[in-house]
C-alpha cells in the first residue's frame, strides 16, 4: 500500500491489510491505496466500513476513486448467519429492479482480515431512515411507500430457479415452511434466553396449536425487510434495499408480515413503516407478487415475526451480555426492543382469547 | 443519596446526546455515544422503577397461582398452591429477580397446563394470565424520549 491518506487512526491497519487483498485479488489493479475507511453503524451483526480506494491500473494513470462497503464477521452478533447468505441475496438480485449494492467480493479465509467477510459496491445517492423514528419520510412517504411494497412484491414473485438461490438456500416443503422457522426461533430463544420469557412461550404455543395454510408457492423471504433497511434519496426514490442477512427461502408472509409489524410503525399499525396505509400497502403488494395475502394466514405469520422479533432481541441481550461483544445497540436493542414486542405480543394474545372466548 | 442515581443518569444521558455525541469525528464513535446515552436513560428509568415493577408483578402471578390451586392437583397443585403463599421480603434487585425468575417459570407451566384443559375455569385462569402478562408489559414498557 502507498500513500495512505488521513483516516480513523485505529482502522489503520485494517485499511492496509484490505489494501493487500484488492491488490491481490483485483488483476488488473496495480495499486489500491485506501483513502478513507471509517466505521459505521450497518447493523450490529456485522462490523461495517465505509471505504473509499484509490485504484489504479497503471502507475503512470491518474485511476480512479471508487467506494466499498466492507462487511466482516464480528466477534459476537445480534444475528448467528452465515455471511455468504446476504452475500449471495445481493448476487441475485443485482442488475433487477429491486436495487441492491453490487456485491464484489466474498472471503473465507481469515489470513486476510482475521475474519471472514464480503464487499460490496457503496451506494452513493441516499440515506437510510431510523425505523423508530415518527414521519421519517416527510413528503416522500406515499412515493416510497408506493415503491417500498412494490419492490417486496417483486421480491416474493421472484424466480428461484431462476436467479439460482434455489440452489444455494435450503428449500422447505411448502407445508413446512411455517415449522422450520418456527422451530429455528424458538430454538434462539431456548439457547439464549436469560429470564423466563412467558409471552413468548404463550405465543409459541399458540403458534403450534394454529398453524397457517401452506405457502402458495416457494418464494425468496428477504428476512428484514423493514423501514431502516431501505436507503433513499431526496428525490423520494429508494437506492437500495440492504441487510438481507437473514434472507431464506420460504412463505413470502413471512415478508410482509415482517414489514407491517408494529414495531416498526412509529406513526401506529395501520400506517405501516410510516409510509402508506396498511389496507394500501398490501393491495400493492398482492398486486406485484401475484400472491393472496389470505387475512387469517398473515394473522399467523404476524403473531410469528413479532415473536421472530423477540428471538432477535432476546438474542442481543445474551450476546451483549454473555459474549464478547459490547456493542451498546445489542443492550439497547434488548432492553427497548424486548419491551415493545412484549406488548405487541401480549396485547394480541390477549384481544384474540377476548374475541375467541 | 440526593441526587439519586435516576438523576444523574438522566443528567449523562443529556450531556451525551446533546454535548459529547455531536462533538466526535468518527460516524461509529458518534451512534455509539447516543446509544450509550439511551442505555443511560433505560438504567434510570430501571433505578427508580425496578423494585416496583418486580413487586407489583410476583403479586400478580400470586394472585393467579391463588386463583388456580383449588381447580389443580397432584405435583402442580402443590408448588402452585406454595408459590401463591410467598411474599416478597428482600427488595434487592438480585433478590427480586429470583423470585420473578421462578414465578414466570410456574406461570409458564401453569398456563400450558390449563390451555389444555376444556373448562370454565381453566379459560377463566387463563383470561387472569393473559391479563397479568398485559399488565406486565406495561409496567416494563420503555418510552424513549423523541430525540
Amino acid at each position: 500500500m502507498s500513500e495512505l491518506t488521513p483516516l480513523e487512526p485505529a482502522l489503520a491497519e485494517l485499511a492496509e491489510k484490505f489494501s493487500d487483498y484488492l491488490e491481490t485479488h483485483m488483476p488488473d489493479v496495480t495499486t489500491a491505496d485506501v483513502e478513507a475507511m471509517e466505521r459505521i453503524h450497518g447493523g450490529a451483526s456485522r462490523e461495517t466500513f465505509r471505504v473509499k480506494v484509490h485504484l489504479r491500473t497503471d502507475a503512470s494513470m491518474p485511476g480512479e476513486t471508487r467506494g466499498m462497503i466492507l462487511r466482516r464477521d464480528p466477534v459476537g452478533s445480534l444475528i448467528d448467519t452465515d455471511r455468504d447468505v446476504e452475500f449471495n441475496a445481493y448476487k441475485a438480485f443485482y442488475g433487477g429492479s429491486v436495487p441492491v449494492p453490487e456485491a464484489l467480493f466474498l472471503e473465507m479465509d481469515e489470513k486476510w482480515l482475521e475474519r471472514p467477510f464480503f464487499v460490496m459496491s457503496e451506494i452513493v445517492s441516499g440515506a437510510a431512515a431510523s425505523p423508530f423514528a415518527p414521519a421519517p419520510y416527510g413528503e416522500h412517504a406515499g412515493t416510497l411507500g408506493e415503491q417500498f411494497w412494490r419492490h417486496l412484491g417483486t421480491i416474493s414473485a421472484t424466480d428461484i430457479e431462476a436467479n439460482g438461490l434455489a440452489e444455494k438456500m435450503e428449500t422447505p416443503a411448502l407445508d413446512q415452511c411455517w415449522k422450520k422457522e418456527l422451530d429455528y426461533w424458538e430454538g434462539v430463544i431456548d439457547a439464549d434466553q436469560l429470564e423466563p420469557h412467558p409471552i413468548a412461550r404463550a405465543a409459541i404455543r399458540k403458534l403450534r396449536r394454529s398453524p397457517p395454510p401452506p405457502a402458495q408457492k416457494l418464494s425468496v423471504v428477504h428476512g428484514d425487510y423493514r423501514t431502516g433497511n431501505f436507503m433513499f434519496d431526496e428525490h423520494g426514490e429508494i437506492t437500495a434495499v440492504l441487510d438481507w442477512e437473514m434472507c431464506h427461502l420460504g412463505d413470502a408472509l413471512e415478508d410482509l408480515a415482517w414489514a407491517l409489524d408494529p414495531m416498526w410503525a412509529a406513526d401506529g399499525p395501520e400506517m405501516p413503516g410510516s409510509l402508506i396505509p396498511r389496507a394500501e400497502a398490501i393491495a400493492i403488494w398482492e398486486k406485484e407478487s401475484g400472491l393472496k395475502a389470505d387475512p387469517a394466514a398473515l394473522e399467523w405469520w404476524e403473531l410469528f415475526s413479532n415473536l421472530k422479533g423477540l428471538g432477535i432481541w432476546i438474542s442481543s441481550s445474551h450476546e451483549y451480555a454473555t459474549g464478547d461483544n459490547k456493542d451498546p445497540i445489542l443492550a439497547f436493542s434488548g432492553l427497548y426492543c424486548t419491551s415493545r414486542h412484549n406488548e405487541i405480543v401480549a396485547e394480541r394474545l390477549l384481544k384474540a382469547f377476548e374475541e375467541a372466548n | 443519596m440526593r441526587p439519586e442515581a435516576n438523576d444523574l443518569l438522566n443528567g449523562g444521558f443529556g450531556t451525551m446526546l446533546m454535548d459529547i455525541a455531536p462533538n466526535l469525528n468518527a460516524t461509529y464513535s458518534t451512534g455509539s455515544a447516543a446509544m450509550i446515552g439511551l442505555l443511560m436513560y433505560c438504567a434510570g428509568l430501571e433505578y427508580e422503577r425496578g423494585a416496583d415493577v418486580r413487586v407489583k408483578e410476583n403479586d400478580m402471578f400470586r394472585a393467579i397461582f391463588r386463583e388456580a390451586t383449588g381447580h389443580l392437583d397432584g405435583d402442580l397443585q402443590n408448588r402452585v398452591s406454595a408459590a401463591g403463599q410467598g411474599m416478597d421480603e428482600d427488595f434487592h434487585i438480585s433478590a427480586l429477580n429470583v423470585a420473578n425468575d421462578a414465578l414466570r417459570e410456574l406461570l409458564i407451566e401453569l398456563h400450558a397446563h390449563v390451555e389444555e384443559v376444556e373448562a370454565k375455569w381453566a379459560r377463566e385462569i387463563e383470561h387472569s394470565i393473559l391479563t397479568a402478562l398485559n399488565q406486565s408489559a406495561k409496567l416494563r414498557a420503555i418510552a424513549v424520549p423523541q430525540l
